[in-house]
């Protein structure tokens, strides 16, 4: 025991050093901002415009104060997001009307491996989807919308 | 004195304002405490250029808060004038002008091609916290790409098919497969691109949507760049890629230029000698 107490400050001090605290942990859940109900009311649109119904399970990353990027995971829309938390969060505009490679169709542009994404621009490589889903669903926020 | 204000701020007294002709604008008349809509006069010195109306109800009655809705007719200039029971409360000039449609080149022609790629690939407006400084590089950046992929000894190893007798054209790039979401079949554009673009003219062209002036800018940035000469590599290296941020990397042959308005850029690995 006497000895476990010995080695204990040292394995602290390891722990801190493996493992350093960063400032920029991701701790915050859309769903817990200001933006949370415009963000909700957005989502609504866009599963009315796919005309997907009952309901959708979207699964958002927490993201941290330094950096506001977090991803959109839409299951029964099979489609993954790169959203910002920072920009226009009035009309949520980047749901709707996402940018270049913004909008992932899980369907259509993944492919098996980082070779296989090449020069493409938009195309990703499953084990980067596959680290995007399991931090959404695992770490992040589930927001349910029913479309009747 | 009251004064009038948008309806976005209710602090910042205007004393002009421009409208496009043919459509509206709703105001704020701010400060004139009336206790019925009767007791203020709204009144315009041109009426044929642009007319005002008084709303009945107030917008915020303990506070003085009338809504005005103007109505554009002619280009011209006029005053709008206030008076609460006969004594001038508020006054504002108004400037009609005539409104300026933006529309894109022709989807034959190599501009519109590239406006089209340009708005489909660079972050647009709804990024609002991207200085529009940063977007218009970002373009030319875009165009620095497809320039230097169509020199490139080997357009085919950026999937580009279809070279003519001629060579390679910007053309033979874009339609690469698997290259530029939804322009494989340039001129026919992927469903979603093809909406998105559309939504930016209509936003960009709709003077009476607040967001008018920021998707205008937008539309006028990707028709000039598009048209520009001479773009500058900003890489000594050459630019030879771009991805979203936070997309995930290209192939293992692609090394990090900079992050720029959204996108990461990309150059090549130099070959082991």
């Amino acid at each position: 025991m006497l000895k476990s107490f010995k080695t204990l400050p040292f394995l602290v001090l390891m722990c801190l050093f493996a493992f350093p605290v960063t400032a920029t942990e991701k701790t915050i859940a859309i769903t817990k901002t200001p933006f949370a109900d415009s963000f909700r009311e957005k989502l609504a649109e866009v599963v009315r415009e796919a005309g997907i119904s009952g309901t959708s399970h979207f699964f958002a990353t927490r993201y941290s104060e330094d950096d506001k990027r977090f991803y959109l995971l839409w299951r029964e829309g099979r489609a993954i997001w790169i959203l910002d938390a920072a920009s226009d969060t009035q009309y949520w505009e980047q749901l709707l009307l996402p940018s270049g490679g913004s909008r992932i169709d899980l369907d259509k542009d993944v492919v098996e491996t980082r070779e296989d994404v090449g020069s493409s621009t938009y195309l990703v490589d499953r084990p980067w989807v596959n680290s995007v889903i399991a931090e959404a669903v695992l770490e992040g926020v589930l927001i349910t919308v029913h479309n009747p | 004195m009251g004064h009038f204000t948008s309806t976005t701020d209710g602090n910042a007294a205007l004393t002009k304002v421009r409208i496009a002709a043919g459509t509206g604008k709703r105001l704020r008349l701010t400060g004139v405490k009336a206790r019925i809509a009767s007791d203020i006069s709204v009144t315009s010195s041109m009426a044929a250029i642009v007319a005002a109306k008084l709303l009945s109800a107030p917008y915020d009655g303990p506070k003085g808060v009338w809504t005005v809705d103007l109505e554009a007719k002619a280009e011209g200039k006029a005053k709008i004038s206030a008076s609460h029971k006969n004594t001038p409360a508020a006054s504002i000039d108004v400037e009609v002008f005539k409104p300026e449609k933006i529309s894109l080149d022709a989807n034959s022609t190599e501009a519109g091609m590239l406006q089209r790629l340009l708005l489909a690939e660079a972050a647009s407006p709804s990024k609002t916290q991207y200085k529009s400084s940063d977007v218009e590089t970002s373009m030319e950046w875009m165009i620095v790409v497809v320039e230097n992929r169509r020199k490139d000894k080997n357009p085919g190893r950026f999937m580009a098919r279809d070279a003519n007798k001629d060579g390679w054209d910007k053309r033979d790039i874009i339609r690469a497969k698997g290259q530029f979401h939804g322009f494989e079949n340039y001129p026919v554009l992927a469903e979603d691109v093809r909406k998105r673009i559309e939504s930016y003219l209509k936003i960009g062209n709709d003077y009476e949507d607040t967001r008018h002036d920021i998707y205008a800018a937008f539309l006028k940035r990707a028709i000039k760049i598009s048209k520009a000469s001479l773009i500058k590599d900003p890489s000594p290296d050459g630019l030879f890629g771009w991805r979203t941020e936070g997309s995930g990397s290209p192939g293992p042959n692609y090394v990090k230029f900079k992050d720029l308005a959204g996108q990461t850029f990309y150059t090549l690995k130099k070959p082991k000698k």
